[in-house]
């Protein structure tokens, strides 16, 4: 909302700059986001007489004049423009005259010259955007020595930019905002002059011209209509076409001109129709369904259900509160005007102008509530500035039809409840000035509390601590102090997992791996690569954001081309987020029909290590993921061991899944080639993801400490030949099996093909260490163990003992 | 020619080591003095046929440069013959290793919660997809009221939303806890916005809750100033400013003094000494309502601030989408 600083003091009187008015605003609620300088953006310019011309003796394209400013002392000036001549009337800026604000005119010597001022330009004076062609050659009526800036009546004037918030309707007019400075000031607004000079006024009643029935009181109030003839839809007056340019309005005609005019001025939106264009004289307020409608601006719209129409009889000629029609607006032939002021109900005019995807100056007021009581005083208002000012009669009465009058609301406040939000005590008499130059009337009070009347500009006060929020918005909030002790109760802290996943983020990052936030909305494409479960955005702003991510694996292998293509290929990702997914019923979900669950992602790609001196570099494989993989599921110490199963997956062409107990919890794998060109990724990516929602339902490994043996390990080697098809995982289990309590830890270090059939057989080499926590193990015993684990590997695999 | 210089080449290999500084100065005597060997070739260069000239002439410069690298190379050798020479070149780089980083959004909200642990709250989540009920409804933003416009919001079905703030949460927590509560709330939270360097369609907040007996608009403050100063220094001040949020009343901005020019006017504050980063106000009644809570027993504050700006604020971060972009160049400055 813009609000000017001369029309504001129309209605209060205060005596801050434009800047200190502003910081008060702000500091009231009503925050100023920018203040523009209008009028004259020049001082000391004065109209000047050139009364001869001669080419600069030193220069070809300078002239150097002697101009009468009008003091009978012709000065001497020099002048680059091209059309300058003798005779010519001309704005000068006089030394000492400032333009643009800040460059001030100085006596100055141009090429050996003597040069006292300057003959401006349009542009050169601020008149004009860009360069102009040349010096301003005005009329010659105009008399020397004049103030240029008075002669075009451009007076020094200031526009706020006022950010009124969406319960502030009352604060969307120049009025409204003129309340709050009252409240500051400790003054009383002022009402404008409501009363037309009786020559302007006819002998009829509006009534005789039209009647006003109101079919949906609930949606309509109260409607104001005033007929007015002897109109001629002509320019309104130059100070009415200034202000309404700098509120952003395009001046039309008088009839128009002045309904926008009041509307920022008391804010009440009306409207003007041609008598003449209403087909029978009955205004009809009603709803209407699934109608087609030319608006004023020429554009045929489509009504949505129930829409709040103003008919003349049963034709729509306006969609209430939001725009007038094609078929009866004001044209340059109008000479009859029904001019319309009315009450319309904010939530029915919001549902029709967002169903149009239509917001109006009119619609965002009635939006916001506008004052139950005003009417009829902006429809008298509005019937003075256009018959005083563009000439016609008015009916010397409106017609007013109050469909359901609105109660007054009176409300209590407590003092010991302004305490007890506030913190503070504000004195009594202060209580009551606020409210008082606020509109609330007093109607009671006692030792502890007193009652008010809303006034009926605030329909958004009406409970005890809107009273409070006024009180101190007025108050301030500088009277607030702060306490010296952050006292509390005792609250036990609450189980979150702020610690855990914290926990997890420095343990990755300790093992190299960078944290990266990824936008949950992606491709429609990029989702469905994934899982058919997607849960779809019903107004996405782009289709490249249209589903949120069913998991983390898209989102990181976007990243990662982005930086393959800035030449970044060394990759180790992860990302801990929320996941979607379209689901039945889900243990996880707060939300029935959809999952979302918490996943802890991985990325691997290019080198495992940067290039280095000492050792060579290696392309990542599974494996190093894997090797992460099991590094943290021994962070997260689960009460039972976590087994892997080798899955297919259209997403990934070597595939796992990692379970505890039939769990699933995870995933990793190596994203298959047409994932891989799908992103245009130019080397093979590994992904994994655990799922925490299901990682932190399962039972914990609770540590209890094992006495320590105190004989020494023995180390020993084993190397078999086995098939191919054996799955090393389940050998190693075969071997832990022989003997639990001595064969503390087993690990392959070695794995090859046979020479001679490489497609059916391999080597597996194991290293086991053993140890006896009773005593120290004889030769015999360890022969016993390792045979026995020939047998077993024989019998379960038909695995030999390489080198046997 | 060509056969010529190839001979010199096994002559200069021939001649090599060159294991004294007499030996050095007879090689170069030999082969670049005025009179050396190659020198003499590179006479022979003018009547050389026009077409071979260009061939002949880079010959005759590797030649040069293999005997001068000779000589450079003993020299040097000969040179460090009087130092000692260490087992192992101790300045060589260790072996690289790489520890991964934090987002700067987490890196900042860290900071963030580990300051309003310490003050007695604890952290609360919610789900990102979200009922209208707690978005919206029980905070106090009635139907067909503008205040819905405040928050573009993305829509799952006629119900559904992605949350438009991390508020809700206020209710999810109100809902399964009874007063005392102390809860902060992070989180991810959408709004449908036209991408651009100072917007995104989505980023994350930080939101608070405080619901006890006797808490006022002065304990609120008493908080905010704490968290100010720990967060942006010992020095910053607080300027509160009224505003409207549905869910407090009575509402306030919070501005911070700026910390780069503590006050004085910078780019950064837009030369008002001020930076705006919360929302705040006393739990309005209907929302306590809403959660079943006695707003004449109970009363509390909230606040709420957008974690990504103030990041951007204190990185000196200016086009939003660089969070998002997730470059390992602009995300190892962290």
């Amino acid at each position: 909302m813009k609000i000017i600083y001369s029309w504001l003091k129309e209605f209060v009187d205060f005596d801050w700059t434009a800047e200190e008015l502003a910081n008060k605003l702000t500091m009231t609620g009503l925050e100023v986001e920018g203040i523009e300088r209008t009028g004259a953006g020049f001082k000391g310019v004065v109209v000047g007489k050139v009364v001869s011309r001669e080419k600069h003796p030193n220069a070809d394209k300078l002239s150097v004049c002697m101009v009468d400013l009008g003091d009978g002392h012709p000065v001497q000036i020099v002048c680059g423009a091209p059309n300058v001549a003798a005779g010519q009337t001309v704005p000068v800026a006089t030394v000492g005259a400032v333009l643009g604000g800040d460059f001030v005119i100085k006596k100055a010597a141009i090429r050996g010259q003597e040069s006292n001022g300057m003959i401006c330009s349009k542009s050169e004076l601020g008149l004009e955007e860009g360069k102009s062609d040349g010096i301003w050659i005005l009329e010659d009526s105009l008399i020397a020595g004049l103030d240029f800036a008075t002669i075009l009546n451009l007076k020094e004037d200031y526009v706020l930019e006022v950010a009124i918030t969406a319960n502030r309707g009352d604060a969307l007019s120049h009025l409204g905002v003129a309340r709050d400075v009252a409240a500051l000031a400790g003054k009383m607004v002022r009402i404008p002059d409501l009363s037309i000079d009786p020559k302007y006024l006819s002998q009829s009643e509006s009534s005789e011209k039209i009647k006003i029935e109101i079919e949906s009181p609930e949606a309509c109030s109260t409607y104001v209509g005033w007929y007015l003839e002897g109109l001629e839809a002509r320019q309104s007056p130059e100070w009415m076409q200034t202000r309404l340019k700098q509120m952003g309005l395009r001046p039309r005609n008088i009839l128009v001109d002045v309904t926008n005019y009041v509307m920022m001025e008391l804010g009440q939106p009306l409207h003007a129709f041609d008598y003449d264009r209403l087909k029978t004289k009955t205004i009809k307020v009603k709803t209407f369904s699934g109608l087609s409608f030319t608006t004023l601006d020429s554009k045929s719209r489509q009504l949505p259900e129930n829409a709040l129409m103003i008919c003349d009889g049963e034709e729509p000629v306006a969609i209430a509160g939001i725009m007038g029609g094609e078929n009866s607006e004001v044209v340059d032939s109008t000479s009859k005007v029904l001019l319309e002021s009315a009450w319309f109900n904010p939530s029915s005019v919001r549902k029709t102008a967002k169903k149009l995807s239509l917001s109006t100056d009119s619609s965002y007021r009635f939006e916001r509530g506008i004052d139950h009581n005003l009417q009829t005083i902006a429809a008298r208002r509005a019937t003075k500035l256009i018959v005083e000012l563009g000439g016609g009669k008015a009916s010397f009465k409106p017609v007013e039809a109050v469909a359901k009058p609105t109660p007054v609301l009176e409300l209590t406040l407590r003092f010991a409840q302004v305490k007890r939000i506030l913190g503070i005590e504000i004195p009594k008499d202060t209580i009551h000035q606020i409210l008082d130059s606020l509109g609330f009337k007093m109607v009671g009070e006692n030792s502890t509390e007193m009652m008010v009347k809303v006034p009926s500009h605030r329909p958004d006060v009406t409970r005890e601590i809107d009273l409070i929020e006024e009180l101190i918005r007025i108050y301030g909030f500088h009277h607030v102090p702060e306490a010296e002790t952050v006292a509390v109760s005792y609250t036990p802290e609450q189980k979150s997992y702020y610690s855990e996943e914290n926990n997890l983020r420095y343990l990755l990052n300790g093992a190299g791996f960078q944290e990266i936030l990824c936008n949950s909305m992606i491709p429609k494409a990029d989702a469905e690569l994934v899982t058919s479960e997607i849960v779809p955005i019903l107004n996405p702003q782009s289709e490249d954001m249209g589903i949120m991510r069913p998991a983390l694996a898209p989102g990181m292998l976007a990243i990662a081309v982005k930086n393959q293509n800035h030449g970044l290929a060394d990759l180790k990702f992860f990302e801990l987020g929320h996941c979607f997914l379209k689901k039945a019923s889900k243990r996880y979900s707060k939300i029935t029909g959809y999952d979302e669950t918490i996943r802890l992602g991985f990325l691997l790609s290019g080198n495992f290590m940067p290039v280095s001196w000492n050792h060579e570099s290696k392309a990542v494989s599974l494996f190093d993921l894997k090797g992460y993989l099991n590094a943290v599921v021994g962070a997260f110490q689960f009460a039972d061991p976590v087994t892997l199963a080798v899955k297919e997956s259209s997403y990934y062409e070597d595939y796992l899944t990692l379970n505890v107990k039939n769990q699933e919890i995870g995933y990793l794998g190596k994203i298959s080639k047409s994932v891989q060109n799908f992103y245009g990724l130019k080397q093979p990516v590994f992904i994994a993801e655990f799922y925490l929602d299901e990682i932190r339902s399962l039972k914990p490994k609770v540590a209890r400490y094992q006495e320590l043996s105190k004989f020494l390990p023995v180390e020993k080697d084993m190397a078999f030949w086995v098939s191919k098809t054996v799955a090393a995982d389940e050998m190693l289990l075969a071997i832990k099996s022989v003997n639990a309590e001595f064969i503390r830890n087993v690990i392959i270090f070695d794995v090859f093909e046979a020479k001679q059939n490489p497609d059916q057989e391999k080597s597996v080499a194991f290293r086991m260490t053993l140890q006896n926590p009773e005593k120290t193990f004889t030769d015999d015993e360890i022969e016993g163990i390792m045979n026995a684990i020939t047998q077993t590997l024989d019998s379960k695999f038909k695995a030999r003992l390489r080198g046997a | 020619m060509e056969e010529q210089i190839k001979l010199v080449h096994e002559a200069i290999d021939a001649s090599l080591p060159l294991s004294s500084s007499d030996a050095i100065e007879a090689f170069r005597i030999r082969f670049l003095g005025r009179k050396g060997t190659v020198s003499a070739l590179f006479e022979q260069l003018g009547s050389v046929p026009k077409e071979q000239k260009g061939q002949v002439g880079k010959l005759l410069n590797e030649l040069k440069i293999k005997a001068q690298s000779a000589i450079d190379s003993a020299s040097a050798a000969e040179n460090g013959k009087s130092l000692v020479i260490p087992k192992t070149d101790l300045t060589l780089p260790g072996t690289p290793v790489q520890f991964g980083r934090l987002h700067p959004l987490t890196v900042v909200l860290n900071e963030m919660i580990e300051i309003f642990r310490f003050l007695g709250f604890s952290v609360a989540s919610g789900p990102e997809l979200e009922h209208d009920w707690y978005n919206f409804e029980a905070l106090n933003f009635e139907h067909d009221h503008p205040a819905r416009d405040m928050q573009d919001t993305y829509f799952i079905d006629k119900d559904l939303l992605l949350r438009t703030h991390t508020s809700p949460v206020q209710i999810r927590v109100m809902e399964n806890q009874k007063p005392p509560i102390r809860s902060i709330m992070p989180g991810r939270v959408y709004r449908n916005e036209a991408v651009s360097a100072r917007s995104y369609c989505l980023f994350h907040q930080l939101e608070g809750l405080l619901i006890d007996k006797n808490v006022s608009f002065v304990d609120l403050k008493t908080i905010l100033l704490a968290f100010a100063r720990e967060f942006f220094g010992p020095q910053t001040k607080i300027k509160l400013r009224p505003s409207y949020f549905p869910f407090t009343e009575p509402s306030a901005e919070v501005d911070v003094s700026c910390h780069l020019c503590h006050g004085k006017g910078c780019r950064v504050c837009k030369h008002s000494g001020w930076l705006e980063i919360l929302g705040c106000g006393m739990v309005d009644p209907n929302v306590l309502r809403a959660a079943k809570i006695d707003p004449e027993v109970y009363s509390g504050y909230a606040f709420g601030m957008g974690i990504d700006r103030i990041a951007m604020m204190r990185y000196g971060i200016d086009d939003i989408r660089l969070l998002w972009d997730n470059n390992l160049r602009f995300l190892q400055q962290f």
